[in-house]
């Protein structure tokens, strides 16, 4: 175990990295940097028969950033013929149509996941605003669904209205919206977990990982010594935060309409709640992907984690069973001493009227 | 036996409210925690009774802290500085309720005015009005909103280490409640004490010689 510890210790020191320190983006094939000669220029656009225009802009660095760049233009624009181009093989009314038609790219590799959007309140919408992959994603500057809050921004973009509708009854609303994942309460069904992710307080961001961890499950003592790794400089400004999360990719699109939200707050906020017995250590390795790490839910309970997740408390969820053995202990000292004192007088006043 | 005004009307009216506060900030504390055991209202009306009485509790811990600060009533949280003294004093409070309690003997101390408290009851109120009380409230405060409140929340390490505070300060309190009302039922007659503190009068034996009471307007001498 000490071997491990120090191992996992020694592996994580550079994990505090900030992703804003992250590499150049990588270089762009010849043929998709032909295409961006023209396609990256700004202003590019063109107008559909119904009238609305349409960018063709496409930020290089956006698109050399994106987790689709390796896989470069012709993966999604088959259907473009060089030869022919500019001008299309297939000719579209509207942007929204162009967009829709779109969509199916997306589904050959994301099958399940469109699926389960089709079945969500926004795949079910037949109206044009309705969102559609691009208009949560993007098109061209798809960045991992899991790293950073992109995604709850791009719901608060079209629900503006978010944070006012929650605070007339959600305590401490705007913390849920920065720790809760808009699915966790709002795609019925959903399975739960608990995303222990580094924590920058001074940098007020989250630190990206570099090595893998072999050991699983992931216990309290295994996170104190990664976290004691991280702050080998003894600044100690790296803890550990709690997310809550969809437990699959599928699940988090499977969104319906408010009125099916979750409402309750016992489901989460108690010990035991499914979310706090799914805990996954989860760290952003150097690729920029997220990497997730079996851990025993008790970390969450345990003594330890006043300090190594002094970021994250959730009532209910996160108690200490410390706590409670204390708790126990100090009332029933509280009632057991004046009852003992009670009967001690009781029975002296006795012995003294004999 | 003499009755001694002892409890002023505002020190009356914010030990009543703190009381009853306390006991509702308790229970809501316990159903706040406990969601998977207690079911008698939901979480969310939990929280929110805790969140309403806590400021309650605030506001009426500045009636508290008003009167002693604008009264020479304040002489009762006055510390013992001479060590000598309070060491005795301490002593022999702890002598009576630990021995002389059960053999009948009388309570050393004389409740007065000025001098409510026992050395023990001194030293146990300013700890707890001075320090516990209003760590309590703070941190109270904060998790109330640790987003708005962020800056203080960091200084303590984070809002884990804040709910840590308020919940061992929790389990304080929790214990100190039912010690406390059995010290109430320690006087004279086991209903002494509470009718004190709701009359304002105290049933005191004739002050020694060695610990006048001061002089106060409220002082009056009865059969």
């Amino acid at each position: 175990m000490k071997r491990f510890t120090a191992a996992a210790a020694s592996v994580l020191l550079s994990l505090a990295l900030p992703l804003a320190r992250a590499a150049e983006p990588p270089a762009l094939s010849e043929s998709d940097q032909q295409c961006l000669a023209c396609h990256g220029q700004e202003g590019l656009a063109k107008t559909f028969a119904k009238g609305d225009p349409l960018s063709l802009h496409v930020d290089p660095e956006a698109f050399a950033r994106s987790v689709h760049a390796p896989l470069g233009c012709p993966a999604c624009h088959a259907d473009v013929d060089l030869k022919k181009h500019p001008g299309s093989s297939k000719t579209f009314e509207s942007a929204r149509a162009l967009a829709v038609a779109g969509v199916q790219t997306c589904r050959n590799c994301h099958g399940s996941i469109f699926d389960a959007y089709q079945r969500s309140v926004h795949g079910r919408d037949p109206s044009d605003g309705a969102p559609i992959c691009a208009g949560c994603h993007s098109a061209h500057g798809v960045t991992r669904a899991a790293v950073g809050m992109h995604l709850r921004d791009a719901c608060v973009s079209c629900h503006t209205d978010t944070l006012a509708r929650h605070q007339k009854w959600l305590p401490n609303t705007q913390r849920h919206l920065d720790s809760v994942a808009c699915a966790a309460c709002h795609a019925p069904g959903v399975e739960r977990r608990v995303e222990l992710r580094l924590y920058d307080a001074a940098a007020k961001n989250e630190p990206a990982g570099k090595e893998a961890i072999a050991k699983k499950p992931l216990d309290a003592k295994d996170l104190a010594a990664i976290l004691r790794g991280i702050n080998a400089d003894g600044s100690g400004r790296v803890s550990l935060v709690g997310r809550l999360e969809a437990a699959t990719p599928e699940q988090s699109h499977t969104l319906a309409l408010k009125e099916n939200a979750l409402a309750d707050c016992a489901v989460c906020h108690r010990k035991g709640a499914e979310a706090f017995r799914n805990v996954t250590l989860s760290l952003i390795g150097p690729d920029g992907k997220r990497v997730r790490y079996e851990t025993a839910p008790e970390v969450v309970n345990g003594i330890s984690s006043v300090d190594s997740m002094r970021a994250f408390y959730a009532p209910g969820g996160t108690r200490v069973q410390a706590l409670d053995i204390l708790l126990a202990l100090a009332v029933g000292g509280g009632i057991l001493a004046p009852l003992g004192h009670l009967v001690m007088r009781s029975l002296m006043r006795r012995k003294d009227r004999q | 036996m003499t009755q001694v005004y002892i409890h002023p009307l505002p020190v009356r009216i914010w030990h009543w409210i703190n009381a009853l506060g306390f006991v509702v900030l308790i229970l809501t504390g316990l159903h706040i925690r406990y969601a998977d055991i207690l079911h008698v209202t939901s979480f969310a009306t939990a929280v929110s009774v805790h969140n309403w009485v806590g400021f309650a509790l605030i506001a009426n811990y500045f009636v508290w802290l008003s009167f002693y600060l604008f009264t020479d009533k304040i002489t009762v949280y006055h510390p013992e500085l001479d060590p000598a003294k309070y060491f005795r004093d301490s002593l022999r409070q702890a002598m009576y309720y630990g021995y002389g309690i059960f053999r009948g003997s009388p309570n050393p101390h004389h409740a007065s005015a000025y001098r409510k408290f026992n050395a023990l009851q001194s030293t146990m109120y300013q700890v707890i009005m001075i320090v516990l009380v209003p760590v309590q409230f703070y941190t109270g405060l904060l998790l109330w909103d640790p987003v708005a409140f962020g800056g203080s929340v960091g200084l303590f390490g984070g809002v884990r280490v804040v709910a840590t505070v308020h919940v061992m300060l929790f389990i304080f309190f929790s214990a100190f409640i039912f010690g406390h009302v059995y010290l109430a039922s320690l006087g004279h007659t086991p209903g002494a004490h509470f009718k004190a503190m709701l009359t304002g009068y105290e049933e005191v034996e004739e002050a020694t010689p060695a610990n006048p009471p001061r002089p106060a307007s409220g002082f009056r001498a009865s059969s």
